[in-house]
């Protein structure tokens, strides 16, 4: 017998029985969404269903429920027995199977029961006039069908005017004979109106009958203001703090007793104004409650299996953050329950529980609320990004094949980015990722994504846990009064100049002996009028920076007021506070200021601190950096920049002191290791990343510590003696007491790029060199070697020296003059420059041709200044020669007399 | 598609114009109630929004002269937070929906969009 | 139609009456540095801040004399401040709709129309004008130079 075929004495029996029934089917389900099931709940549950639908005639049901009991049972006497994941299928599926019989019998019959349909219709948070849509609602039904009850009861208008809920049932009978209604559509086609269902019955939603007296209680004690209420109170209270202020301004010559009432006055509107502020905050649980019911229903609609657990709805959360939450929240759920969690069978050949898990977590901590979703589900497809990539040309093959998971994930961010190719309609409501992230941003909070493919999936939003009040600490430039969120404050210190090391454009200070970018505020924001005095070091998430300004005024709660349309003006602005005294603080937002200042940096050219340092000292500056016990060297001309150490994608097939490829600002890098450079030991640490660009060649330097830069002059550098194998050190310097290495980069690259051989390098188009004389000077046994060979070739005459002061002892020792004098610019001793100048001031017959493996424009230009006949980049061995060969015979042209200068272009 | 809009502000007018617009409806406007009804009668839109406060003649009058007239028409009232009792006296009266002010341009279409579809 | 009108040293100009919410002196300038041109701070009116504008980076006035008044206009829910060296008054008048030649391309938009008035030409901007100006603002860099 089915359900349509019973009859019943009378309809309240029908109805009660349904009534009933979908009260047991409910907690029967409840007790099996959640992570621990009620298997107590559920047992006695089953035990009912069975014994009612028996007393019906229902013996399908019966057995059904009878087959469950019996398993339930089972389980609630040996509570230590493993639940099987089967079980908690079979239980949902009678559910649905039950409420399926009974809904499709109350939606197929339009006509001749009078069986009412109840509907719940969900109002959007966001919906402003909650009393008019209800009504607009009701009046909707009613036009189609015949209201039997309705919440609000639309008794009066009154009620519809004090309407506040979030929620509107109804339950109505059709019509006569009308056609049947689609009810979803209907309901669709109302604005504001977020989700519809069917429900069981008029009664309160089940559910909540669970809920304890006192819950009751307390909800009976809250009352719903209306969020502008809230604001007009701040602002007048606000208001009422700068009237005072002017009083107490104004007042200042009265009785102490007069001052001691302002004062008074004073804290109870700071008091009224903390308290209307933490009446903005709602516990999270107020968005989390739907969540678990949406799930359900996407569930069963992608026939996966999904439980989700929730955690710390206690939470509170400014109700403003709280409602721009709402969408982005769902859409990671349902991200979850679509792309994430797999089909059941796909499952069960992974070996995970049949069940899928979402997990939405939320916890506070130091003024910010952490909200994580995640599932156990597939993780995300790296390979189908990496296409993805490729194929929307945000990547090349290649950088997409390298393509850390931290700059994919960066991508999934973008909009219109998804994996799957038709976006199903569950997640595809026009909230992507990107909408996600755009609305976490404006909250001022951050989100990031940790997944292990075939593990699952976790999104992390991190947000401020109210916009409107801040503890901050303010601080003066010139005028300027600006407020630094004291979570980001770390130490506060008087400021002295020098304490400033200037690296390639980058002012540092020490921190610990490490690193840290310091930027002078009124410099960055182009401020008039400032003194700068203290400097403040400043943290953001992995953002380090040190803020210099003119002082403190010490640390207040400030009320934020948002800027709207000035935000994308002035991005690392987040608000304006109204300070007791009527001035305003500007709030400000570290990381994006020190997006500001990196924005600078780049655009800073290495060169003039080069330039400086050589024209002062004779000698030049070097950067000490550290790796393993020792401290090295390496000249500043060849260092671009220096950075934090970042990811390196391990190359099979490189050289052995090769650690792999970096990306910088999307180009890759060589990464040589410092240690095994230095044959130093342990590979592990390593902090950071020097860049170095030396003629045409660029790489990435990994070592341990970055220290300073300091000028070392070429007298004070003693040379290494050579040995066979690897020149890597060119010569030791003392600097504060301790030994610097000076690492002597030409060798090391021509080590690491042996094709840069010189051996059959267009031999017939070389000049022939007969006759010709060359003296020549490089510290690099190797480049020694190089050159003399491929000169000696030609046909040439080649005495060669270590480095500068021997080369001019040569000259002035020699009985027949070079045509040529061939040089590098390092050396220890004596250095290019130098020996340059002296040649050319004591022999200017003779040609110099500097051959450096600096790239920079200014030390070409320097050369040439000097007198240089021509500069050439390492490592062009033919055209060294051919450039000899032109020189030589200037040279012997004109030799006694000046030469003309063959200038370089 | 033609959009009748009606608010005695002429910047709101323009706004709201310029909007629509871009979305492609032809627009008209009416600076107060009783040119809303002339209009109405004369142009015959597809949609009016109408704003509920004006002088002299009020949105609500102004509705209820059009639906005399025309009681398949298709007006939405544009009220401010605070008029709640207005608008529902508004719907009583077949206004097809509302819209508050201030409002998001998306709402001002999808409100367009479901009432004209 | 009635119209406020404001004036610079150089020129003389015209608001429509509605959707301007008040006028006042400029009480203290909070200057916001790293602004556009334009942005001249922001004001603080009865506890709520408001950006205003300074109209003379888009017209090419010397911005160096002082904003004496600011007047506050209300649109779509938010309110602006149009900062302005004086404010003469409300005057009663005909203003018939058009832009004539004289007015560069680059003003046009803004203008609604213009009469004369004690002698000068008053021109008169759209309702919606300063937040025209600010949509300028903010795309600006390509448009001061």
């Amino acid at each position: 017998m089915t359900f349509y075929e019973l009859t019943w004495d009378s309809p309240e029996e029908k109805e009660l029985f349904v009534a009933e029934l979908g009260d047991l089917l409910q907690t029967l389900e409840d007790s099996w969404l959640s992570g621990e099931p009620d298997v107590a709940a559920a047992f006695r549950a089953a035990h009912t269903i069975k014994g009612s639908a028996a007393m019906v005639g229902l013996d399908d049901w019966s057995s059904r429920a009878h087959n469950l009991e019996d398993r339930l049972d089972q389980i609630r006497k040996n509570p230590d027995d493993q639940l099987e994941e089967s079980l908690r299928l079979d239980v949902l599926n009678f559910v649905d199977f039950i409420r399926q019989e009974l809904n499709g019998r109350v939606n197929s019959e339009a006509n001749a029961e009078s069986s009412p349909q109840h509907w719940r219709i969900t109002l959007s948070p966001a919906c402003a006039l909650k009393g008019a849509r209800a009504f607009q609602i009701l009046q909707r039904v009613g036009e189609l069908a015949r209201i039997v009850s309705s919440r609000p009861s639309g008794e009066d208008i009154q009620e519809f005017e004090r309407f506040d809920g979030n929620t509107v049932d109804v339950s109505f009978e059709p019509i006569g004979d009308q056609p049947p209604v689609d009810w979803p559509e209907i309901f669709r086609s109302i604005p504001e109106v977020e989700e519809w269902e069917q429900i069981e019955s008029m009664e309160e939603d089940p559910k909540s009958r669970g809920t304890t007296a006192a819950q009751a209680q307390q909800r009976e004690n809250m009352i719903r203001i209306h969020p502008q209420v809230l604001e007009g109170l701040l602002d007048g209270l606000g208001e009422l703090l700068m009237r005072h202020a002017e009083l107490s301004h104004r007042l200042n010559e009265t009785s102490p007793a007069v001052k001691e009432a302002l004062d008074g006055v004073k804290q109870i509107a700071m008091n009224l104004q903390d308290m209307t502020l933490r009446a903005r905050m709602l516990p999270l649980s107020t968005l989390f409650h739907q969540y678990p019911r949406a799930v359900h229903d996407i569930a069963r609609k992608l026939s996966k299996d999904i439980t989700l657990s929730v955690e710390g709805g206690e939470t509170q959360l400014d109700r403003l953050v709280m409602d721009r939450l709402h969408e982005p929240l769902l859409h990671l759920i349902r991200n979850a329950a679509d792309h994430g969690i797999e089909t059941a069978s796909e499952r069960l050949r992974k070996g995970k529980p049949l069940a899928g898990h979402i997990f939405l977590q939320a916890s506070s901590r130091k003024g910010r609320v952490r909200i994580v979703v995640a599932d156990d589900g597939r993780g995300i497809d790296w390979n189908g990004l990496r296409n993805k990539a490729v194929a929307r040309d945000v990547m090349t093959a290649d950088q997409a094949r390298n393509a850390t998971s931290e700059s994919l994930v960066a991508m999934l961010f973008l909009p219109g980015f998804s994996t799957k190719d038709q976006v199903s309609d569950l997640s595809g409501r026009g909230v992507g990722l990107d909408v996600v992230k755009d609305t976490v941003d404006q909250l001022h909070g951050d989100i990031r994504v940790e997944s292990e493919p075939g593990r699952g999936t976790r999104f992390i939003m991190e947000l401020p846990m109210t916009m409107a009040i801040l503890s901050a600490l303010l601080i003066a430039i010139g005028p300027v009064v600006l407020g630094i969120p004291v979570l980001n404050v770390e130490r506060i210190e008087p400021w002295h100049q020098d304490d400033v090391k200037h690296t390639l454009g980058v002012d540092m200070i020490d921190d610990h002996g490490h690193p840290l970018k310091v930027t002078v505020l009124s410099q960055l924001l182009k401020i008039e009028g400032s003194d700068p005095q203290m400097v403040i070091r400043v943290q953001d998430g992995a953002v380090k920076m040190a803020f210099v300004v003119d002082t403190v005024l010490g640390q207040q709660d400030v009320v934020i007021k948002p800027l709207g349309r000035v935000m994308p003006l002035i991005p690392w602005m987040t608000g304006a506070a109204l300070l007791g005294d009527g001035r305003v603080a500007l709030m400000m937002d570290v990381k994006r200021l020190a997006e500001k200042v990196g924005h600078n940096d780049s655009t800073a050219l290495p060169e003039p601190v080069a330039a400086e340092n050589t024209r002062q000292v004779p000698g030049s500056s070097w950067l000490v950096f550290g790796v393993g016990p020792l401290y090295y060297g390496i000249s500043v001309d060849k260092v671009q920049e220096v950075l934090l150490q970042g990811p390196v994608n391990r190359i099979v097939g490189q050289h052995p002191l090769v650690e792999g490829v970096t990306m910088i600002r999307e180009e890759s890098y060589p990464v040589l290791s410092g240690k095994k450079l230095m044959d130093a030991g342990d590979l592990d640490d390593g902090g950071y990343f020097i860049v170095v660009h030396m003629s045409q060649h660029r790489f990435v330097l990994s070592v341990d510590i970055v220290k300073e830069i300091v000028p070392i002059a070429w007298s004070q550098i003693q040379p290494v003696p050579h040995h066979d194998g690897l020149e890597v050190i060119m010569g030791l310097a003392e600097v504060g007491g301790m030994v610097i290495q000076l690492v002597d980069f030409d060798a090391v690259l021509s080590e690491i790029l042996p094709n840069e051989s010189v051996a059959g390098e267009q031999k017939d188009h070389l000049p022939s060199l007969r006759g010709v004389q060359v003296f020549l000077a490089d510290d690099s046994r190797l480049a020694r070697q190089k050159l003399t060979t491929a000169l000696i070739n030609q046909g040439a005459e080649v005495t060669a020296y270590e480095e500068g002061q021997a080369l001019m002892t040569g000259l002035a020792q020699a009985q027949n003059l070079p045509h040529v004098v061939v040089t590098d610019v390092e050396m220890p001793k004596m250095d290019g420059y130098h020996l340059l100048e002296q040649v050319k001031a004591e022999f200017p017959g003779i040609s110099v041709i500097v051959h450096t493996s600096l790239d920079g424009r200014l030390s070409k230009e320097h050369c040439i200044e000097l007198g240089a006949d021509f500069v050439l980049t390492k490592w062009d061995v033919g055209e060294l020669v051919r450039r000899v060969g032109l020189a030589s015979h200037q040279g012997m042209d004109n030799k006694g007399g000046r030469t003309h200068a063959l200038i370089a272009d | 598609m033609r959009v009748l809009i009606v608010d005695d502000a002429a910047f709101m007018r323009l706004r709201l114009k310029k909007l629509l617009t871009q979305d492609g409806y032809e627009v008209e406007e009416a600076g107060n109630g009783q040119e809303a009804v002339e209009k109405y009668g004369a142009l015959h839109p597809d949609c009016v929004l109408m704003d509920i406060t004006m002088p002299e003649m009020s949105g609500i009058d102004a509705l209820k002269a059009i639906k005399a007239e025309d009681p398949g028409a298709n007006v939405i009232m544009v009220s401010a937070l605070g008029q709640q009792a207005m608008v529902i006296q508004a719907i009583q009266h077949g206004a097809r929906d509302f819209i508050v002010k201030p409002y998001e341009p998306e709402r001002v279409l999808a409100s367009l969009n479901k009432v004209l579809s | 139609m009635q119209v406020l009108t404001f004036a610079f040293q150089e020129s003389t100009f015209a608001l429509p009456i509605e959707g301007v919410a008040e006028v006042i002196r400029t009480p203290s300038l909070t200057l916001l540095p790293g602004a556009p041109p334009g942005l001249a701070g922001l004001i603080n009116l009865r506890g709520r801040m408001i950006p205003v504008v300074d109209p003379r980076f888009y017209l090419g006035h010397d911005a160096s004399r002082p904003l004496r008044h600011v007047i506050v206009v209300m649109g779509e829910g938010e309110l602006m401040g149009l900062g302005v060296e004086e404010v003469e008054g409300i005057v009663e008048t005909p203003v018939p709709k058009g832009v004539p030649d004289i007015v560069e391309g680059r003003l046009s938009p803004l203008i609604y129309g213009y009469f004369q008035w004690g002698g000068k030409f008053v021109f008169t901007w759209h309702a919606y004008g300063p937040f025209l100006l600010w949509d300028f603002m903010d795309s600006s860099g390509e448009m001061l130079s």
